[in-house]
């Protein structure tokens, strides 16, 4: 799954660390010139090259996310039993103070398995101060151009529309308790990436080994910025373009909380 | 040389990406282990007289093993989740790798589709010219064969299965196992293999070298007759058939957009894929090579008949929007004679290659 163990692909992911390797020294280089003498300002950095560590946890509000058969009530003044949720986190990126950007090039398929916090690692992270974080919940256009992938990305995960080429980036299923339906969105399509960000400035904190460590709310996706409401908003959502989607984003887009950082 | 070569372009590629702040690499193709006698034979294929060279495909380039692979491949039932179809089974070669004259396919479970089965020839040139990434399908769902390969297997009106189980099922078979390590050099078989091979034989499956290819591309004379002839004028005349607007002077008899024809269809096409409205009822102009063997036509097989097919852009189109502006320009239909009809018609089936239904490479 992850770079740091992934055995199955050998070769390819061989090449394909080298060659990260290759963009990172070579994005590094200015950075190292601008900051000559390190000092704790705010953000985090890193001292030398390092690895970020994400955790993700899912919630509903504040207690951990139960599966079907535990009801939640939403704002919508709905009751919704969730059955899955399974995404792609891709692309964290990480921003400099001068604005400049180092982005880690991954895909990471995250299926929530209940009271199992999702863990992965990002390496070679170059060294330098940063004060933003982001990650795109979703795929690249230019991957999501073909289903030609393997390892996360393999088709067979059930993340891929061959009606319509392309991965499907963020799935949530359940049943609602409206009209005892079930509601599936299955949000994909260029258009449709979803990026959250964090900003950093609030810590100051060096060393080599960034984790942050994040939540996932699921009631989010119901409330907020705009309540989703069974009563009126599609319950079933199978394609790019499907009404609701453009009120699930900014939703889904602001379910992942930043809930604490440590470095070490 | 060549890969020190190789290795300097990418570093510069990489450099160079590193100004954006986006720097994105797509995954790079899979790799066979190093160190084994991995050694597939490139496989060359004969162009038909009349159509280009086969576009490259680095990605997936063309093997004697993987185009073997991909042949057993798309005539194994193993394909379907109850053993009944394979892809051959709606795409026989017999009727020109369409659904033995059936308007719309059954899949396993007895559910019928909606669309009619597309022939399978020259489909690397659609690729190749296409405009968009709408590639494949009649609404250019697909962008290539590959990522259209999956579809059928698991679209629940067709093959009905899943691809864990597909796999499963071949790395279980005893000859899979050892037919993808030689296609890829590893047999641990994965979807990207299933879908590089199908699409490698189906890119081997051309078509040309027919009596309009001589006249057209041949500047043989003889090659059509009079009758022919004229059909083919009124193909090229804005004032008369006017298809070629559409379906091009050749060599593949589709200029690779996609357009409202004028139907009445409710399929709203590419729309569905774009979710454009103006997108809605334009499908891929298709080939009009070997119609002969691929009645009926149209995206929903409506018309069983190349005079139904002349008559319906005689008089049956709509002329008004949304249809495309070649129809439009047109408002009081083509206006054609019975005569000419029957000379357009005629002009159609010269545009047919026998050989399609007999080449041995494309047998089970
Ligand atoms: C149940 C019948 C059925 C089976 C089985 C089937 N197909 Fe098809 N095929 C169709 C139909 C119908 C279409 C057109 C669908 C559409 O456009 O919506 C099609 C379209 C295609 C196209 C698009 C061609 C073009 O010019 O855009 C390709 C390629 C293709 N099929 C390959 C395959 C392969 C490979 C398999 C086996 C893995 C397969 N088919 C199995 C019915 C079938
Ligand atoms: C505006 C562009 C346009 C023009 C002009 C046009 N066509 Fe088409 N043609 C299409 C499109 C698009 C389709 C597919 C429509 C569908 O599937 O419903 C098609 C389908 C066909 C088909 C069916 C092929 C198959 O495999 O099912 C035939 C035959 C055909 N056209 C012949 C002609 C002839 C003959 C003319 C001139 C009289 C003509 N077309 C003019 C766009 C055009």
């Amino acid at each position: 799954m992850i770079y740091l163990n992934a055995k199955k692909m050998i070769r390819g992911l061989f090449v394909f660390t080298l060659l990260s390797l290759l963009v990172l020294q070579a994005c590094d280089d200015d950075q190292t010139k601008d900051d000559p003498t390190p000092s704790l300002e705010p953000g985090v950095e890193f001292t030398q090259p390092g690895t970020v560590t994400l955790n993700i946890s899912t919630n509903w509000g504040t207690g951990p996310l139960q599966l079907i058969p535990t009801a939640y009530p939403t704002p919508g003044l709905d009751t919704v039993r969730v059955s899955e949720i399974t995404y792609y986190l891709s692309h964290l990126t990480l921003t400099r103070k001068d604005g400049s950007k180092h982005l880690v090039p991954h895909h990471n398929l995250i299926t929530y398995t209940p009271n199992q916090p999702f863990e992965f690692s990002l390496t070679n992270i170059p060294p330098g101060q940063y004060t933003q974080v982001e990650f795109t919940i979703g795929v690249d256009s230019v991957t999501n151009s073909t289903g030609l992938h393997e390892g996360d990305l393999d088709p067979s995960n059930g993340m891929y529309w061959s009606w319509a080429t392309g991965y499907v980036f963020f799935r949530m299923t359940g049943r609602h308790a409206f009209d005892n339906k079930s509601f599936v969105f299955d949000i994909g399509g260029n258009a449709n990436l979803m990026k959250s960000s964090f900003s950093l400035t609030q810590y100051a904190l060096k060393g080599s080994q960034l984790q942050l460590n994040l939540v996932m709310n699921a009631a989010k996706v119901f409330a907020g910025p705009q309540v989703y409401s069974f009563a009126t908003d599609p319950q079933q959502i199978h394609n790019a373009g499907a009404p609701g989607i453009a009120k699930l984003m900014p939703n889904i887009e602001a379910a992942f909380e930043l809930n604490s950082i440590n470095m070490q | 040389m060549n890969k020190v070569l190789g290795s300097f372009v990418i570093l510069f590629l990489l450099l160079h990406g590193c100004t954006k702040d986006d720097a994105i690499i797509a995954n790079l193709p899979p790799q066979p282990d190093t160190g084994s006698t991995f050694k597939p034979t490139p496989y060359l294929l004969e162009i038909p007289f009349g159509l280009p060279p086969l576009p490259l495909q680095p990605n997936n380039p063309l093997t004697v093993e993987g185009v073997e692979l991909g042949r057993k491949l798309f005539f194994d039932k193993i394909l379907s989740r109850d053993l009944t179809q394979s892809c051959g089974s709606c795409h026989n070669q017999l009727f020109g790798f369409t659904d033995n004259g059936k308007r719309f396919s059954m899949g396993i479970t007895g559910a019928v589709g909606v669309r009619n089965s597309m022939p399978l020839f020259n489909l690397a040139w659609v690729e190749q010219f296409a405009r968009t990434n709408h590639r494949f399908f009649w609404d250019g769902g697909a962008t290539n064969l590959e990522s259209q390969a999956i579809d059928p297997i698991i679209n629940p009106i067709e093959m009905d299965d899943s691809l864990p189980n597909v796999l499963n099922k071949l790395r279980n078979h005893p000859q899979y196992p050892a037919m993808f390590k030689k296609a890829f050099g590893s047999d641990s078989i994965t979807t990207a293999m299933l879908m590089k091979a199908l699409a490698q034989f189906e890119r081997t499956i051309v078509s040309g070298g027919t009596r309009f290819d001589y006249y057209r591309r041949g500047f043989n004379d003889e090659a059509l007759t009079p009758q022919e002839k004229r059909g083919f004028d009124l193909y090229v005349r804005e004032d008369k058939a006017d298809c070629f607007h559409c379906h091009s002077v050749g060599p593949f008899m589709s200029d690779f957009s996609f357009r409202h024809n004028g139907h009445q269809s409710t399929d709203v096409g590419l729309g569905r894929i774009t979710n454009n409205p103006e997108d809605n009822g334009k499908f891929r102009v298709p080939s009009l090579r070997n119609l002969v063997f691929t009645a009926p036509y149209m995206h929903d097989g409506r018309f069983a008949t190349l005079e139904e097919v002349v008559e319906f852009y005689n008089s049956g189109a709509i002329r008004t929007a949304p249809a495309d502006p070649v129809l439009t320009k047109h408002p009081h239909g083509l206006e054609l004679t019975e005569a000419e009809k029957a000379d357009l018609v005629a002009f159609l089936k010269t545009m047919t290659d026998s050989t399609l239904l007999t080449n041995q490479k494309y047998f089970p």
